[in-house]
């Protein structure tokens, strides 16, 4: 009996919301003229206890956001102290990190003004997990419901909230304890084309038509320290066409490529992210014109959006006489204002590695390493190994799995490319920290240790 | 929650459905017919559907398509029945065989059939057997008339992944029956690396895992000769499984009783186990040196990408308990029409599904996403032979041979076991088996002192008392 009066009462509040749609012709109705409400993110309120609870240890505790990365994700310290990736259950925003798709800077804008307003309301950020046995994504994140709780009891759940206003597409969240809420909170914005759901983003560049750029025209145009600080509020993300050889891979999909430049006779390069994507066309010492858009991974410019093969055209195997390695000392490539040598295959001497950092959760190492600049004073430059890079010991074979391996070590010489990286430190006043330039070290074969 | 609201739908199309068969299209700003296409996919296969649909706009100048993403099929499904009832359904949208049988609850898909047999907008005999008779088979499940409601277009299946390299350090075979995986999986107990996972992840390390609990109970339902589902006489459902026929039911139950023992034993897990959705962080941790997944999503298993070990990924074919009748899932949707109160919208509407499924499009589908051909046209063709056996050519004539990526490998080895593809019927309320499908796994694994028998019997009273 209960269950058929719950089944009619969800029944009627279903009808409600359908009879209350507007009929199809409601076609005029854009993200401004809409008369956006949150109905469903009022009325859902945060049930269960978390005094004196631990997310990771009880499945709900109180944290405090650290960065915010994008629309659906952020790092949170726990009380015990822990950083945490965490990723809101139920919903999927579009990107606007490696990649950029419509509406994913708004909703990262959205993500961050919202915390931004609850703390200043003195609001406490929860997060709610929905069980204790499947509570990852699918990269290891922790999945959690994030609730601010205001001083004055109430409570509303941010993964709803981004949900109803357009932002979130909702994903996974069917089977959840609050997966009716989330059915309700989409109808009608979607049968209206809003946001998400088919209103074109003013800020996102639709054209199919791919601009034809050298590298160094990317470069300077997006490369700069002005252009690569305008892009952490939003960025327009261009269709490009844009050519070199490829200079080094990085796992199977993703490279350096790298080009000449006749008008300087210098050599630009920069990375391409294929990243899960199928990508075999990246051969190193193939000349290829690759059909992709711009944007930025920690702000370190790079090509992204390439889905498929089909946006490489290949036009010659035989370009590794193109490959440039140039010769650099430590401290030409070390200044983060050096932008025309970021990009670039190098070789630099007489680096010692004298710390290193492995990954908590991929593959990935730095090195931590000290040389003397041209005034005999100890410098500091890292090199990088990325988590597509597989290093192998050249003589037992074996993969070398730790920074260890190199501690204590001399590179009598050294060829990497100069990148950039201003991940987890990227508060805005260590962002041109000298940290911030590395090495990126992709094959062994580029290695010389000093005896 | 997830019951109780798939009921109230349910019952709210019986009430509302017949009679409101508007499509959310109609006349765009241009004058032009615009036709509404929901789907869920993501962004970078929406990008290819862009493609297509410029492609199809560009051949057909009366009509626009306005693409809507719904990214989550649930919620597609779920929305789409709500817009049924109010009279505001897309023209066309993608489909799972038990969306169709819920759509047509509601009276609001259109049969195929009515284009496909026209003499001007329809398809030949011919273009009709160009189709992978398994996936065009599946769009006629619907009734006992073999009504057509679907046409195929992203297709994969399920294939076993496995570490490459420990089967070659170990010069181990790779198995084709559960028998062989089980003898690899006690082989793999007493390695070194059983035992560093062991310490990394106690109690959490088995040699094979499985990533969706719903597609084991099918496939090994039906690997034990049982029937999962059917339509009864009255061609009415039949959760033959469940507690429907009780031969099916004790066929089932033997399978389900053998996964249990191996999984007590420690061979064999589900991602459940690994406290995820899917197996391919443990697979690439090397809690579990093989997993059963998606063709679709072969990447997420390139051992390439672990963040310990690195290794090369091999793909097989799903084991089997009879080499000799085989037995494995074909997966995906369909695109299907809605019933529009414009005709013109309404051929629109088929002529954008037709351009969907046609060669070029087709070929584009199989080139740039890591779904399968749907035609055999596109499977014979150079560009598509080129592609999965990893062969480029570049534009001075040079070749370079077999870099073969690991979604090639997948889709190559998924279409070799076509033959074992099977289809079960769909009903109204055969979505309710697969849940409860899932259900029932992880209740015999997970659930504290659940029987066999007091999984099947509850999962048997959920579906009927629904």
């Amino acid at each position: 009996m209960k269950k058929i009066v719950l089944t009619m009462f969800v029944l009627i509040g279903l009808f409600v919301i359908v009879s209350c749609d507007s009929p199809n012709n409601d076609k005029e109705y854009t993200s401004d003229t809409y008369d956006w409400k949150t109905t469903q993110t009022d009325k859902l309120k945060l049930t269960q206890s978390y005094t004196n609870k631990d997310f990771i240890e009880d499945g709900i505790g109180e944290v405090t956001p650290i960065r915010y990365v994008d629309g659906d994700t952020t790092i949170f310290e726990t009380k015990q102290g822990k950083q945490i990736d965490v990723r809101y259950n139920g919903i999927n925003t579009p990107e606007s990190t490696y990649r950029i798709e419509p509406w994913g800077f708004a909703a990262s804008k959205y993500n961050k003004s919202t915390f931004e307003e609850a703390l200043e309301k003195g609001a406490k950020v929860v997060l709610q997990a929905e069980s204790l046995t499947e509570r990852l994504d699918s990269t290891g994140r922790y999945l959690a419901w994030v609730w601010f709780v205001y001083p004055d009891g109430d409570s509303r759940l941010l993964n709803l909230e981004l949900a109803e206003l357009g932002y979130a597409f909702v994903k996974d969240a069917s089977l959840t304890q609050y997966g009716k809420f989330f059915t309700d909170a989409i109808f009608d914005i979607s049968t209206k084309n809003l946001r998400i759901y088919g209103e074109v983003d003013k800020d996102y560049d639709y054209s199919t038509e791919a601009k034809e750029m050298s590298i160094k025209e990317i470069r300077e145009t997006y490369g700069t320290e002005e252009a690569i600080d305008a892009a952490r509020e939003g960025f327009t993300s261009p269709l490009i066409k844009v050519s070199g050889v490829v200079a080094r891979k990085n796992g199977q999909t993703n490279a350096y490529i790298q080009q000449y430049d006749d008008t300087t006779g210098k050599y630009y390069g920069i990375y391409v992210y294929g990243g899960y994507n199928s990508i075999s066309k990246l051969i190193e010492g193939a000349y290829v014109q690759i059909t992709a858009k711009i944007g930025y991974y920690y702000g370190s410019l790079q090509i992204t959006d390439l889905t498929s093969d089909s946006k490489i055209k290949v036009y010659t195997f035989d370009a590794k006489d193109q490959i440039a390695v140039v010769d650099e000392t430590c401290d030409a490539i070390n200044d983060i204002r050096a932008y025309d040598k970021i990009g670039n295959l190098v070789k630099v001497n007489d680096l010692t590695v004298t710390g290193y950092k492995n990954s908590d959760n991929t593959s990935a190492m730095t090195l931590y390493c000290e040389y003397y600049d041209q005034n005999n004073q100890l410098q500091k430059l890292n090199v990088r190994i990325d988590q597509n890079v597989l290093l192998k010991d050249p003589v037992s074979g074996e993969q070398i799995l730790s920074g260890q391996y190199f501690m204590g070590k001399t590179f009598s010489s050294i060829i990497g490319v100069v990148s950039y990286y201003n991940g987890a430190t990227a508060a805005p006043e260590n962002a041109y920290a000298n940290g911030h330039i590395q090495l990126a070290l992709t094959t062994m074969d580029d290695v010389v240790f000093a005896q | 929650m997830k019951k109780l609201n798939k009921i109230a739908m349910f019952l709210l199309l019986v009430i509302c459905g017949v009679g409101f068969t508007a499509c959310g299209g109609g006349k765009d700003n241009d004058g032009k017919i615009e036709i509404e296409y929901w789907h869920a996919n993501g962004a970078a296969l929406t990008t290819v559907l862009e493609e297509i649909k410029t492609d199809f706009e560009a051949k057909n100048s009366n009509y626009t398509v306005k693409l809507v993403s719904y990214g989550d099929y649930d919620t597609l499904r779920d929305t789409i029945t709500s817009a049924i009832a109010g009279g505001i359904a897309p023209t066309a949208a993608q489909t799972y065989p038990d969306h169709i049988s819920l759509y047509l609850e509601g009276e609001a898909l259109q049969s195929l059939d009515k284009y496909i047999n026209d003499p001007t907008y329809g398809m030949s005999a011919a273009e009709q057997a160009q189709f992978i008779e398994g996936f065009w088979a599946e769009g006629v499940i619907y009734d006992q008339a073999g009504t057509r409601y679907g046409m195929p277009f992203n297709k994969s299946t399920e294939l076993m992944y496995y570490n490459a390299d420990i089967f070659a350090k170990y010069e181990w075979d790779v198995p084709q029956t559960w028998d062989e995986v089980i003898e690899i999986c006690e082989k793999f107990k007493q390695t070194e690396e059983y035992a560093q996972a062991n310490t990394a992840n106690p109690g959490k390390v088995f040699g094979l895992g499985y990533d969706s609990e719903a597609n084991l109970f099918i496939t090994f339902t039906q690997q034990y000769g049982a029937v999962y589902t059917s339509f009864g006489a009255d061609g009415k459902g039949v959760y033959n499984a469940f507690g429907g026929v009780d031969e099916d039911v004790l066929k089932s139950k033997e399978a389900m009783t053998w996964y249990k023992d191996q999984f007590v034993k420690g061979n064999i897990a589900t991602s459940t186990a690994f406290g995820t959705d899917y197996c391919s962080d443990a697979f690439k941790a090397g809690q579990c040196i093989m997993t059963i997944g998606s063709s679709a999503g072969a990447t997420y298993n390139d051992g390439q990408q672990s963040a310990g070990v690195k290794f090369t990924t091999g793909v097989a074919a799903v084991p089997q308990k009879d080499l000799e009748n085989g037995q494995v899932i074909q997966q995906g949707t369909n695109v299907s029409l809605f019933k529009c109160a414009n005709a013109d919208e309404e051929l629109g509407g088929w002529l954008w599904l037709k351009h969907m499924v046609s060669y070029e499009s087709a070929l584009k589908w199989a080139l740039e996403t890591s779904y399968f051909p749907i035609r055999k046209d596109v499977l014979a063709s150079e560009e598509y032979q080129n592609h999965i056996k990893g062969n480029i050519v570049a534009d001075d004539g040079s070749v370079v041979q077999g870099v073969q990526t690991l979604a090639a490998k997948a889709k190559e080895a998924g279409l070799a076991q076509s033959d074992w593809f099977y289809t079960n019927v769909a009903f109204p309320g055969s979505s309710k088996a697969r849940d409860n499908a899932e259900t029932i796994v992880q209740q015999i694994l997970y659930g504290e002192g659940v029987s066999v028998d007091a999984a099947y019997t509850a999962a048997y009273n959920s579906i009927m008392n629904d």
